[in-house]
Order: structure tokens, then C-alpha cells, then sequence
């Protein structure tokens, strides 16, 4: 391995010497490989062909710059490179500025590009990634995207593709897994055997699954993820093998997983379709209407999306004409596919892009503030560049010095940006995590290190190549004095534009960071129909197999319910189906209202949710008409519901609903509405609400159930009491979720607002890099024009005319800045229209303020050298002429 | 090839790493590894010569005639130069250690 590094050194040395350079670099730095040695072999073997003197890096700066013999090149590169960092280790302050600024513009971009790269241009990480596809049938006729498959129509869809070779089928339900420290309630995929196959993932130990694992009467087995393999079994490998019980039965653990993003939804284990008993129950595998199942398709080797979803439909067409009962014509059911990659990261992407522009607009203000930095010193660099050209330098060879040193400056904020991706990395990923499981492989891996390195290269190459720009003046000027040569005015005006550019771009920040707020703003205000204060919500998914019936279930429920009434400080307790704002996990069912002809147009649906006689009172939820629940509205009571207003709304289009009936299961039973509840943000802040029918605990099986429980104490001061009321009523029976409503509603702003808070401080540095930009260039053209400035007050001009005239240049800068942002703005606020809420993109508040902000800001930064400007002594002005 | 006097001022004076390599040879010949672990037990360890400096130090006493090429060992990527002093090493050396004597006299005699 040394060896390798040994080429560094030229032929003919290498083969004199090579052998007892190796073995002394061992002596010297130990047996084996240590990156020591190669960077001692790398670094004294071009030296060597440098012809330069050997010897450590430090050595080396510390040296007399003087160019070698031997390789010409080589020679020249390492001459400059020894000459640019010495001139940056000079001038302290310029260096360090211009390092923070570069590691801030490259930082940002690395960390938003690694989230980039891993949730957007990375393929998936399953082998056969680009052939997977995720098969969806809408129902268009009553606004369904998807109403998912039944176990009839996967079969149907395996047996007659023609362009799919592998059909696969997937939902997931909480079971509850006994046999470890204490009962788990794990979320469990249920999955097709060769689910895995299909997607192209090898177990980490073990194996997945095997068509006999999906035969009946098949012995239970799982697989478990690698994160829950973390967590609950800190990765332990004996794991593999061990039984555990579930669903009442014995299940056998036979692999774990990889790390990989999981699909469509984080999972603690995965069973076979056999092993779960729903859908090996009597009901949902012979019913074509019992729908629930995602199904994923990998397409044949070759065959394009087209072709697979013209297939499709060619299927759905013929099982229409087979079924029609099960396909109501007014509900126009379709068969699609979209591919998984797709899919994947279609929640991230508007959210993603806006982040990388606004990165890259960071960088374009870095870079120009870099540039103007770097202009500034050039000036003071003048005489210097003048001797060595009088000297003999050429041109080419004084740009190709600055070049060096531009790169060297570039790649070291590279390396700093590098450091400043790394720790703000870990936040950014659990940022996209809400978005889609590919954050997950997010990190600072090759493909990220090598952007870095090109945007450092990228960088160093465009501000070394500034100093060309201006043309220079005849030298023999700047040898005898450079004020007020014409070099000086048109560095000013390179100056001026790239103050221009950072303004414009600072006001495209300043707008997307403007609207980001003001969307949160007005989310913050979001009635969200309940009242969120001193609730605490709890999550009790009942076993399955030991609460079969709604006996039970009505029986454990009741029990708690009134246990945890008799608590000190509990004002109300109850149970619902859900919480608002954690999940679209909604039920939905076609309904119809009792009276009301159909007249072939498909059933209207909604949301069915169930409610405990408080639960109104106790999520806050106000009762705009009729009653809530009371204890006799159980079975064997009449049924009753309480819809809500937007349910009323469309149902009734404004008539009265109390009294009305409704029906969710054809005609066969109806409820007699009692109550209208007001409406409540279940999915969302920012979506509609959706209509919602509730209905009392034990009509219908919901099993996972929701404790709410108002307080007039602190809410989660409550947590002991639920668990040991839960663990007394059923040791087996976990709680999980244990969270306050208050709680839950700031979860559901957490991603918005980290969004502006990254937005926010986009804008706060683009902000302050320019107005110190301003303020350094404003106060280069007054130290240009002291003796003009001079002359103008000797002749009488008055201190405040001396300080609009330099507010007044500069703040043209502002206004040309702020014309050219205009387009920047419209830019960023067109990619933010996906994901802002409540405000146009053209929000004229947030234009208007943008604008008066920078004005601002630029009116201060132009201050002191306003002010330097105005204090100028005539006398003193006028004799350094 | 360089004419080397001791008396001429031109010349620099050896270092103390040539002259313990000097020293070494005197012996017989060896290879380049080898002079610097003997260097190092000779000097009780005080001079190192580095990985990188060995080329230089061994090149730079041949082109002055200290040194001379004896023979090669082994082939190819093992192939191994050996050196042995030449008599002008000699000579130099012995020069060089009557001059470093004195002064050592006098320091001692202080």
C-alpha cells in the first residue's frame, strides 16, 4: 500500500532509494499503513520532483520563496501555492472574513444538497428501484385518488399483467408483541412473501420471506426492521431465531432488514399476509368491495410507465364488465401507476427546491461579497503587483498567482463549509424525515464531499479570474501614485454592480423568508376547532384477538373511563377515534340520507369517526345544534350520530339535519342525527375540514382507540394514573403516545417553521453580508474622493449635503438592487406557491416590507461613511494632494 | 567531480548526520536503510534521519565524492543500492573529526 504512495517520488530516485524509504517510513511511523507515512511519501516525493528541498509543511512555509529545479509545472504550483498562503497569512482580518462567509454560502449548500441528493437524485436504494411502481385506482365519480385493492382484485391484477412481472400487496396494522421486557405495541407491515424479492431487498441476517411461509396453516414467522432491531433489541444478533407471541399465536423471528428506507411506511416488523388475522379472516379475502390493500408492481425488464399503465387499464376495463357490482359506473373507477421513485419524494420536493435556490442565492451574495473583499484589497495590492510587473512578471503569471491564492481561499472555506454542513446535517435530515423515509440516508458521504469540492473549485476559479476584469491603466501610473487613475473608477463600478447583484438577491431572500413567515403566521392562527389547553391524548390499540367483539370492547372502555373520572384534577374523560392533526388515517364510507333518491350518482362519502359521551367537552369541541352523546346511547339504544357543520353543510345545504337519518351500510341500518359538532382540523392546519360523522362506542369496531383527557392540572402530571388504570385493567394492554393536545398542535408546525427559520436566517446573513458590502464600498468611494469631498466644503457645502450625497449614491445602489430583486422575488415566490398557506405568492405585505427592510438597512450601511464623509478637514484634504 | 579541501572555505562544513554517516561506513559497505539505523545506534539515537531527507543526504555526499556506489542487491522493486566511503570520505572525515576534537578539548579543558 506505501508503495503506491512511493510513485510520488520521480523514477530514477524511487528506484535507488524506494526500498529503504519504505522501510524507514515504517520504522518512522510504525508497521502497516498509516496515513502519516503516505502523506510523507506524497508530500517529500513532489518536492523531490519539484526539485524544492524536502522537509516538513511547516519547513516549507517558513523557506525563502524561491523556484526549484525539475519538474517546471509542479514547480510553479507549489511556488504559488507557498506564495498565496503566505500573502493570505498576512492580511489576518481579510483572510478570516472572507473564510466565514465562504464556509457560511458552501456550508448551507452542502447540507441542503446532501438532503438533496439522498431524498431526490439518488436512485432508490432497492435493486430493482427504477421498475417499481406503486398501483393506485382512483374513483373520480365521488373524489377518491385511491381507494386501494381488495385481496380479489391483487390476484386478479397478478394473474392477467402482462407487463408486470411481480405483483406485491401491503398494509400495515399495530399488533401488540408479547415475549420481550414488557407487551410492545409494534406496527407491523403485512406483506405479500415476495415483497422483498420484488423490491430487491437482502436481509441484513437471516432471510425474508418464502412462498411456504404464505401457504395456510404455515408456522408464524417475521422479520424485523433494522431500526426497531436498534431500538428495541440494541442490534443484538441472537435476536434472529427467538419466538415471539402474538395475535395469540407463536411467531418465530427469521430475518432483519437492512438499513434502508422503508416503503410506504416505517415499520417495527413485517408478517406474511397468512399470519395477519384480517386478511386471513373469512370476510376480507373473499370480498371484491373489502378494500384497503397498496399494491406495488415491478415492471418487466424494458417496458416503459406507458406501456404498464395502458395494461392496466386493459385489466380494470374487462374486471368493470366481469363485476359490475363492484365497479358502480357513476363512480368512474380508473387503474393507474406511479413510479415508486416518484412517489417517494413528490411531499419533499417543493419544499427542497425552494431550500437549494435560496442555498444558491446565499452563495451568489458570498461569492460577490468575496469578490468585493477581494477588489478592496487589490487596491492596497496595487504598488506591489506595479514593482513586480516593473520587475519582469507578466500579466499571466501575477493572475495565475491570485488564482492560487483564490483557490487555496475557496478550498479551505470548502473545508470550513464542509465542518458547517456536518453539524447543522443532523437537524436537516430529521427536518426531511417529515417529508419522506429517504431521509433517512442522508449524510456526508463521497457524492456530497465531491459537491462541496466543486463549489470550493467552482468559487476559487470565478473570483480569481475577477481581478482580469477591470482593464488595467498604463503601470507607470500605479508606480507613481494610484489615486484617481481611471483603474480606480472602474473598479468602483465592478464594485458598485456587484453591490447591486447582492441587493437584488437579498431582496429575493428577504421575500421568500417573508412569505415563509407570513404562511406561518397565519397557520399559527388556525382555528383548528378544539381547544388545545391542559388536554392530554393517549393511544390504546386494543389486542385483536382479546377484544373481538364490541362487547368487549365497550366493556374495557367504560371501565377505564370511569376509573380515570373519579381522578383528582380530570374535568373530562373520553375516548375518540383520533386525534386531530396526526395522521390521514382516516375511515371513510359512502352514506346516504334517508329521503333522499340517489338517482344512479354515486354515494357520497365521509369521514367516520366514534366518540365517548364527553369526548366534545373534553377536546373543547363546541356543540353548534342538538346534544352530544349520552351513556344510553349504546347498544341495544337506537343509533344515533352527531355530524359536523361541513357535513351538514354539504348533506343539507344549510337545512336543519337534526332529526334526519343516515345510513352506511345501504339501507340496511340508520342513525337518527342528534347533534352538530363544530369543525375540527383533523388532517391538517392548512387543509379544509373534512365532513365527519361520529357515532358512540359500540355500533361499530374501532379498536384503536383515542384517550382524552381535559385537566384542570398539568396534563402529562396525568401519565402515571392512565398507565396504572390501563395496566390494572389489562397488564398486556400497552399506552403509547402519551402526549398533551398543545403538543400535538405544535408538532403539526414543526416543519413549516423550521422552514422559515432556515429561510429567516438565509435572509438575516444574506442581509448582513451586504450592508457590510455596502458600507465597504461606500467608504472606499469617500476615501476616493476626500479631496473632492475637501474641495466641495472649503467652497461652502453644508455638512448635510455632504452626507445626502453620499446617502444618495448609495442608496441608487439600493434602488437598482431592489428593481433587479423585483425578478428574483417573483422567481422564489412562484417555487413557493405549493407550500406556503393563507397568502399569495405577490403577498403585497410581504413585498412592501421586504423592501423597506433592505432600504433600511442600506440607509444605515451608507451612515458612516456618510458621516466620515461629512467630518472631512478640509485643510487636512487639500494638503495630502 | 568536486574537489574538496578542508581548508577551503567554500566548502560547507559536514553535517553532523553526514558525518555519523561517514562514520558508519567506515566499517564496510551497507545499504541506505541500514546506514540510518546505524546512525541513529552510533549518535544514541540523537540523529534521526527522516524518510524524506535519506535521497538527499546520500546523493548530495556521493556528488561530493564522500561516497561511492559498492553494489546492487536483489531486483526489481526490492532492488537495493549498497555505498561504501570513499578515501577523500575518508580523508574529510578524519579532517573534520581532528577540527571537531580540538573544540571538544577545549570545551572539556573549560
Amino acid at each position: 500500500m506505501l508503495r503506491l504512495f512511493l510513485r510520488a517520488y520521480p523514477k530514477q530516485l524511487r528506484e535507488r532509494h524506494g526500498e529503504d524509504i519504505v522501510r524507514l517510513c515504517r520504522d518512522y511511523y510504525g508497521p502497516g499503513f498509516s496515513p502519516r507515512a503516505a502523506l510523507d511519501l506524497l508530500w517529500n516525493g513532489l518536492c523531490a520532483r519539484a526539485g524544492a528541498a524536502p522537509g516538513s509543511f511547516e519547513e516549507w512555509l517558513e523557506r525563502p520563496a524561491r523556484e526549484g529545479r525539475g519538474d517546471r509545472l509542479l514547480a510553479k504550483l507549489l511556488y504559488d501555492a507557498r506564495h498565496g498562503v503566505r500573502a493570505l497569512a498576512k492580511s489576518r482580518g481579510f483572510t478570516l472574513a472572507i473564510l466565514l462567509t465562504l464556509a457560511l454560502g458552501i456550508g448551507a449548500n452542502t447540507a441542503i444538497f446532501s438532503v438533496v441528493d439522498a431524498v431526490l437524485l439518488r436512485p432508490l436504494p432497492y435493486a430493482h428501484g427504477a421498475r417499481l411502481v406503486h398501483l393506485l385506482q382512483p374513483a373520480r365519480g365521488v373524489g377518491v385518488d385511491n381507494v386501494s385493492f381488495s385481496p380479489l382484485e391483487v390476484q386478479d391484477y397478478r394473474a392477467m399483467s402482462r407487463t408486470l412481472d411481480a405483483v406485491v400487496e401491503y398494509h400495515s396494522m399495530q399488533f401488540v408483541l408479547l415475549g420481550g421486557a414488557e407487551p410492545q405495541r409494534v406496527q407491523t407491515g403485512v406483506v405479500s412473501a415476495n415483497f422483498f424479492d420484488a423490491f430487491g431487498v437482502r436481509p441484513l441476517l437471516g432471510r425474508t420471506f418464502l412462498p411456504s411461509d404464505d401457504e395456510q396453516g404455515a408456522p408464524a414467522v417475521l422479520v424485523l426492521s433494522y431500526e426497531y432491531w436498534q431500538r428495541a433489541y440494541r442490534g443484538d444478533p441472537q435476536i434472529v431465531g427467538k419466538t415471539f407471541t402474538m395475535n395469540d399465536k407463536v411467531h418465530q423471528v427469521v430475518g432483519i432488514l437492512p438499513r434502508i428506507p422503508q416503503y410506504p411506511e416505517e415499520n417495527d416488523v413485517y408478517m406474511p399476509t397468512v399470519a395477519c388475522p384480517f386478511r386471513n379472516g373469512k370476510h376480507w379475502p373473499n370480498d371484491r368491495n373489502a378494500r384497503g390493500l397498496s399494491v406495488f408492481g415491478r415492471m418487466r425488464a424494458g417496458v416503459t410507465l406507458e406501456r404498464t399503465r395502458a395494461d392496466l387499464t386493459r385489466i380494470a376495463s374487462q374486471l368493470h364488465a366481469e363485476h359490475p357490482e363492484s365497479y358502480p359506473s357513476a363512480e368512474r373507477f380508473d387503474t393507474g401507476a406511479e413510479r415508486l421513485h416518484d412517489e417517494l419524494s413528490r411531499r419533499a420536493k417543493p419544499t427542497l427546491i425552494v431550500l437549494l435556490s435560496t442555498a444558491l442565492f446565499l452563495l451568489v451574495i458570498v461569492c460577490a461579497n468575496v469578490a468585493n473583499l477581494t477588489l478592496a484589497r487589490l487596491v492596497r495590492r496595487e504598488r506591489e503587483m506595479a514593482v513586480r510587473t516593473a520587475l519582469g512578471a507578466t500579466r499571466l503569471r501575477l493572475l495565475q498567482q491570485l488564482l492560487m491564492e483564490n483557490v487555496i481561499l475557496a478550498l479551505c472555506g470548502g473545508a470550513l463549509g464542509v465542518l458547517v454542513a456536518g453539524w447543522g446535517m443532523e437537524a436537516l435530515a430529521a427536518f426531511a424525515g417529515r417529508f419522506t423515509t429517504r431521509a433517512s440516508a442522508v449524510s456526508l458521504d463521497g457524492r456530497v464531499l465531491l459537491f462541496a469540492l466543486c463549489v470550493s473549485l467552482g468559487t476559487g476559479v470565478l473570483l480569481g479570474c475577477l481581478p482580469a476584469l477591470p482593464a488595467r491603466a498604463n503601470l507607470v501610473a500605479d508606480l507613481k501614485d494610484g489615486a484617481g487613475s481611471t483603474s480606480h473608477r472602474s473598479r468602483l463600478r465592478v464594485r458598485s454592480a456587484l453591490i447591486v447583484s447582492q441587493v437584488a438577491v437579498s431582496f429575493a431572500l428577504l421575500i421568500g423568508a417573508g412569505l415563509m413567515l407570513r404562511s406561518l403566521l397565519k397557520l399559527q392562527r388556525v382555528d383548528t376547532g378544539f381547544d388545545p389547553e391542559n388536554v392530554l391524548t393517549a393511544r390504546i390499540d386494543l389486542n385483536w384477538s382479546r377484544y373481538g367483539d364490541n362487547d368487549k370492547i365497550r366493556a374495557f372502555a367504560n371501565r377505564l373511563l370511569d376509573w380515570l373520572q373519579s381522578q383528582p384534577g380530570v374535568l373530562a374523560v373520553a375516548f375518540g377515534g383520533t386525534v386531530p392533526l396526526t395522521g390521514p388515517d382516516a375511515f371513510t364510507i359512502p352514506y346516504q340520507v334517508e329521503g333522499v333518491p340517489l338517482d344512479g350518482a354515486a354515494r357520497p362519502q365521509t369521514e367516520l369517526d366514534i366518540a365517548s359521551p364527553d369526548y366534545f367537552r373534553a377536546m373543547g369541541i363546541p356543540l353548534v345544534a342538538g346534544r352530544s352523546f349520552s351513556a344510553a346511547d349504546q347498544p341495544p339504544g337506537a343509533r344515533v350520530v352527531v355530524v359536523n357543520q361541513s357535513f351538514a353543510r354539504h348533506a343539507f345545504a344549510g337545512g336543519n339535519p337534526l332529526g334526519r337519518r343516515l345510513s352506511g351500510d345501504g339501507g340496511k341500518n340508520w342513525a337518527t342525527i342528534v347533534g352538530v359538532a363544530a369543525d375540527v382540523k383533523q388532517h391538517g392546519l392548512e387543509r379544509e375540514p373534512a365532513d365527519e360523522v361520529y357515532s358512540p362506542i359500540g355500533f361499530d369496531v374501532f379498536r384503536d382507540l383515542r384517550l382524552v383527557i381535559r385537566s384542570k392540572v398539568p396534563p402529562l402530571s396525568l401519565e402515571r394514573e392512565v398507565r396504572a388504570a390501563v395496566r390494572e385493567l389489562d397488564p398486556d394492554q400497552p399506552v403509547t403516545d402519551v402526549r398533551t393536545l398543545e403538543q400535538v398542535r405544535a408538532d403539526a408546525l414543526a416543519s413549516p417553521r423550521l422552514t422559515a427559520i432556515l429561510l429567516g436566517a438565509f435572509a438575516a446573513i444574506a442581509l448582513a453580508i451586504t450592508a457590510a458590502g455596502i458600507a465597504g464600498v461606500m467608504a472606499y468611494s469617500v476615501s476616493q474622493r476626500t479631496q473632492e469631498i475637501g474641495i466641495r466644503i472649503a467652497l461652502g457645502a453644508q455638512r448635510e449635503e455632504v452626507l445626502g450625497m453620499v446617502l444618495r449614491q448609495g442608496m441608487a445602489l439600493v434602488a437598482a438592487g431592489l428593481a433587479l430583486g423585483f425578478f428574483g422575488g417573483l422567481a422564489i415566490s412562484r417555487a413557493m406557491t405549493g407550500i406556503v398557506f393563507g397568502i399569495a405568492a405577490s403577498d403585497p405585505v410581504t413585498w412592501i416590507a421586504g423592501a423597506a427592510m433592505l432600504a433600511a438597512v442600506g440607509a444605515i450601511a451608507c451612515l458612516l461613511p456618510a458621516r466620515r464623509a461629512a467630518d472631512v478637514d478640509p485643510v487636512v484634504a487639500l494638503r495630502s494632494a | 567531480m568536486l574537489i574538496v579541501s578542508i581548508l577551503d572555505p567554500s566548502i560547507p562544513p559536514l553535517k553532523p548526520a553526514e558525518l555519523f554517516v561517514l562514520v558508519v561506513l567506515r566499517s564496510g559497505p551497507l545499504h541506505g536503510y541500514g546506514i540510518v539505523q546505524e546512525v541513529a545506534a552510533r549518535s544514541q539515537g540523537r540523529i534521526r534521519i527522516r524518510p524524506g531527507n535519506l535521497y538527499r543526504v546520500l546523493d548530495r555526499m556521493l556528488e561530493r565524492g564522500l561516497l561511492e556506489t559498492a553494489g546492487h542487491r536483489g531486483t526489481g522493486e526490492e532492488r537495493r543500492t549498497e555505498y561504501r566511503i570513499t578515501s577523500l570520505g575518508r580523508k574529510v572525515a578524519q579532517a573534520e573529526a581532528r577540527v571537531l576534537a580540538s573544540a571538544i578539548a577545549e570545551l572539556l579543558a573549560s
